[in-house]
């Protein structure tokens, strides 16, 4: 049967933010307006101007003025916590070499080196014909590697913004029910999966008790604890993202010589042997 | 009396005396002149190409930004000098602002150009940053016809755009 091979990709900060954004996005949030019952938009907050003017131009009217209601996403913090372990809680330093990697995450043989043993041990019990099926305990594996994973705490803040009460509370409340009585769910991307924690608290911010001259408006913010991984340092990250390194089957250990005149009798070419 | 004189009411009312076509192309032409031939200020913008700019699927912000091709443009420009900043956490800074009043119609039917937030304007030989855009005028107090557009500008850095 034939393996397959999935590829992933290390966890970093940009996985995360994307999971993210992407949960939100994917939720489809729909509420009433004017044009009937609309999928709300939700950005990214903090984009180039020229992006943000330019590349969605359905989200603003001829003027430039923002539709609402409208969501944003934006990352607040980044905290590596102590406290917060993660399941490799254990610091192993990395090899001292310039592979590096420390977290085993496959193992497979390595069928060439495997074979060259097998066809070694078969050739000293008979000549002609090395090959053949034999059992062999001289396995080598290919272990592939990775940097210890370090656990962070990734907080991110989702502002509503409405120009209703009645559509804040359609877009409020599938953050409030969703999970049912647990505040966490999951996100997923590139094959990490990260759980989020929808914080206690909705702030709402709202001008209705004293509208004044303002245009009238509602914005709740909820903020979401994601729980992180970063394997490896990135782009600044000196050694591979991934290491792949042989196990050993066999230790030899050679015969002892001394430095000159000491020929072996029984070897028919004896390059190694220097005369001095 | 022929029947030919006979008065007809008209399907719309006409047009103000004075405030018509003829007048705000007027008023266009005397700007043009004291922009272009009296006052003589210009600057060389460039238009942000969203289509070819990779950006960012996420964050929405690209390290090579494409332009379209620059115009150049007759406007008033207010340079508003050199200051010193203090950036907080960093050191002392310099900040560079310019006010560029655009005569809306001139860019919009004569150059087919439409000024943006985000877009870019090299004024001497220093780009800039189009931050901020005030319409503050009605031509005859007619909301179909903006006269000007202020657009309030900052130094770029050379890491965020540079169009040589």
């Amino acid at each position: 049967m034939a393996v397959k091979e999935i590829v992933i990709q290390p966890s970093n900060i940009e996985n995360i933010d994307t999971a993210m954004f992407e949960y939100v996005r994917d939720l489809e949030l729909q509420t009433h307006t004017n044009d009937g019952l609309q999928i709300t938009p939700v950005v990214w907050l903090g984009t180039e101007r020229a992006y943000q003017i330019k590349n969605n131009k359905s989200l603003r009217d001829d003027v430039g003025k923002l539709y609402l209601p409208m969501m944003s996403v934006n990352r607040e913090s980044i905290t590596k916590d102590p406290n917060f372990k993660g399941i490799f809680q254990a610091h192993i330093g990395e090899h001292p070499d310039y592979k590096g990697g420390v977290v085993t995450i496959v193992r497979r043989i390595q069928q060439e080196k495997t074979r060259n043993f097998a066809n070694a041990d078969t050739s000293r019990l008979r000549k002609g014909d090395e090959t053949g099926r034999r059992k062999n305990e001289k396995i080598v594996y290919e272990e592939i590697t990775i940097p210890n994973p370090s656990y962070i705490t990734v907080m991110y803040t989702l502002a509503i913004r409405t120009e209703y009460q009645e559509q804040m509370n359609n877009l409020v409340a599938p953050f409030i029910s969703k999970t049912g009585n647990i505040n966490s769910f999951l996100i997923e991307r590139n094959g990490w999966k990260y759980e989020v924690f929808v914080q206690q608290e909705f702030a709402e911010t709202k001008n209705v008790d004293n509208l004044a001259e303002e245009e009238r408006m509602f914005e709740t913010k909820i903020q979401f604890k994601v729980l992180g991984v970063l394997i490896g340092e990135g782009l600044n990250r000196e050694r591979p993202k991934v290491t792949i390194r042989e196990t050993r089957t066999e230790v030899r250990i050679s015969r002892e010589r001394v430095i000159t005149g000491d020929k072996r009798p029984w070897a028919v070419k004896d390059k190694d042997y220097r005369e001095f | 009396m022929s029947k030919d004189d006979k008065f007809k009411k008209q399907h719309q009312p006409p047009p103000p005396l004075f405030l018509g076509e003829k007048e705000r192309d007027f008023v266009k032409q005397v700007n043009d002149e004291i922009i272009e031939r009296v006052v003589g200020q210009q600057v060389l913008y460039f238009p942000i190409d969203i289509d070819h700019t990779n950006y960012h699927p996420l964050y929405g912000e690209a390290v090579e930004k494409t332009f379209l091709p620059p115009v150049r443009v007759y406007a008033l420009v207010e340079y508003q000098g050199i200051e010193t900043q203090f950036t907080q956490g960093m050191g002392i800074d310099k900040i560079t602002k310019l006010l560029i009043k655009f005569h809306k119609r001139r860019l919009t039917e004569d150059q087919e150009l439409f000024v943006r937030e985000g877009d870019f304007v090299r004024y001497g030989d220093i780009y800039y940053e189009i931050v901020k855009l005030i319409e503050p005028k009605l031509l005859f107090g007619q909301p179909e016809h903006r006269f000007e557009i202020q657009a309030e500008c900052i130094r770029t850095r050379d890491g965020l755009f540079n169009g040589s």
